[in-house]
């Protein structure tokens, strides 16, 4: 094994530990902003206390990471990403705070609540946006970042983001329901249940319309059509079980089923977004 | 006497940054490379959304600061229930104990 094939793996196990693991605590974010009870708040928020800061902490591996190991192309990157990765880092400071203060306050407990839903609901829009910027491509010319930081406010990057609070709605429901007994439950099957609609729509339409804008992502179904196709199956089979599942369906089930939505929307994106990027930075 | 240990911290960090210019890195990089092609009315927005929502973290602090000094040591703090616990974590079930259901109105919505 070489350097850069390690470090490529190391990379790739920091950024799926986040996805996997702020994603349900993101979700869990999100989702506050639908339970008008202040009770059931407190229980979503109790069930993320333990692992939030130590969930997020991998996003800073994965940033640091890209630093060290692929540092003559983050100086393209950043730069691309600047707005959405800032939004993000202020939404993240609002969802931080919004822990610790919301206890400290019993009359704007609800206001706490509702920055702290926003700031998970910006958070999760925000790397949506980025990771629909990778998959429209950054523009490089003479080794050196030539596009403008409004790139991500094209079609590509939005529908992204919209999809991915939707998907980690569908995480964030999962872990509601694997960790509450009775006063969450009907909750948590409900917030699946839609979420996964909504994500496997928007992230079908943003797939669809990526192959359709990117000939290099569109030469790579053309070359590699069997796995990608089996991609899709999976996850269109995964997203149809979240989306009928009922009451009856045991705990663990919803959470470990949008982890593997997510693992196969992973595997797929960064076939295209390796290539991609690969092809414009030449 | 008390913020002089801040001011102290500061003026070094103001004094290593500019003194070492124009060097990013003391004679190997110059500040002129190191710049990031982002537009300045980028980067100004961007501060000026940080400066003010870090007006709004540090108020809410202060205020919560003083109420907590204001009602002394000795009273059980608001945030009891908040377990924090990492055993709980992976253990599924942990939210609901007995009395918090009969507390929680979630259960008879349909």
């Amino acid at each position: 094994m070489d350097l850069p094939l390690v470090s490529a793996c190391f990379l790739a196990l920091a950024l799926t530990l986040y996805v996997i693991l702020d994603g349900f605590d993101l979700g869990v974010g999100i989702l506050l902003l639908f339970q008008p009870a202040t009770a059931s708040r407190d229980h979503m928020v109790d069930s993320i206390t333990p692992t939030w800061d130590g969930n997020e902490t991998w996003i800073i591996m994965a940033g640091g990471n890209t630093a060290c190991r692929i540092s003559c192309r983050i100086f393209d990157l950043l730069p691309a990403f600047y707005l959405p990765i800032t939004l993000m880092l202020l939404a993240l400071g609002f969802r931080g705070v919004s822990f610790e203060f919301r206890v400290q306050s019993k009359r704007h407990r609800r206001k706490w609540d509702v920055a702290f839903a926003v700031g998970s609901l910006v958070a999760a829009f925000m790397q949506g946006l980025v990771l629909g910027g990778l998959m429209q491509g950054v523009k490089v010319q003479n080794q050196h970042f030539a596009g403008s930081v409004l790139d991500v406010v094209h079609p590509l990057p939005i529908i992204s983001g919209l999809a991915l609070p939707f998907g980690y709605a569908v995480l964030g429901g999962g872990w509601l329901k694997l960790k509450s007994n009775l006063s969450l439950q009907t909750f948590a099957n409900r917030s699946i249940r839609v979420s996964a609609q909504f994500f496997a729509i928007l992230f079908g339409i943003a797939c669809i319309y990526a192959v359709k804008i990117q000939p290099s992502i569109h030469s790579k179904w053309a070359s590699h059509g069997i796995p990608l196709a089996c991609l899709v199956g999976l996850f269109v089979i995964a997203s149809g079980i979240l989306t009928t599942m009922t009451e009856k369906t045991r705990p663990a089930e919803p959470f470990l089923l949008g982890l593997f939505l997510f693992v196969c929307r992973y595997f797929g994106n960064s076939f295209d977004c390796i290539s991609r990027y690969r092809s414009v930075s030449v | 006497m008390t913020p002089s240990g801040i001011i102290a911290t500061l003026a070094g960090w103001y004094v290593a940054e500019t003194g070492r210019q124009p060097w990013v890195i003391y004679g190997i990089l110059r500040t002129v490379d190191a710049i990031s092609p982002v537009p300045a009315q980028a980067l100004l927005s961007t501060l000026i959304a940080f400066v003010c929502v870090y007006a709004v973290f540090i108020t809410a602090f202060l205020v919560f600061a003083v109420r907590i000094i204001r009602r002394g040591p000795g009273e059980v703090p608001a945030h009891a229930e908040a377990s924090g616990s990492v055993k709980n974590a992976f253990r599924p079930y942990v939210l609901d104990s007995p009395e918090r259901l009969v507390n929680s109105n979630i259960t008879q919505r349909s």
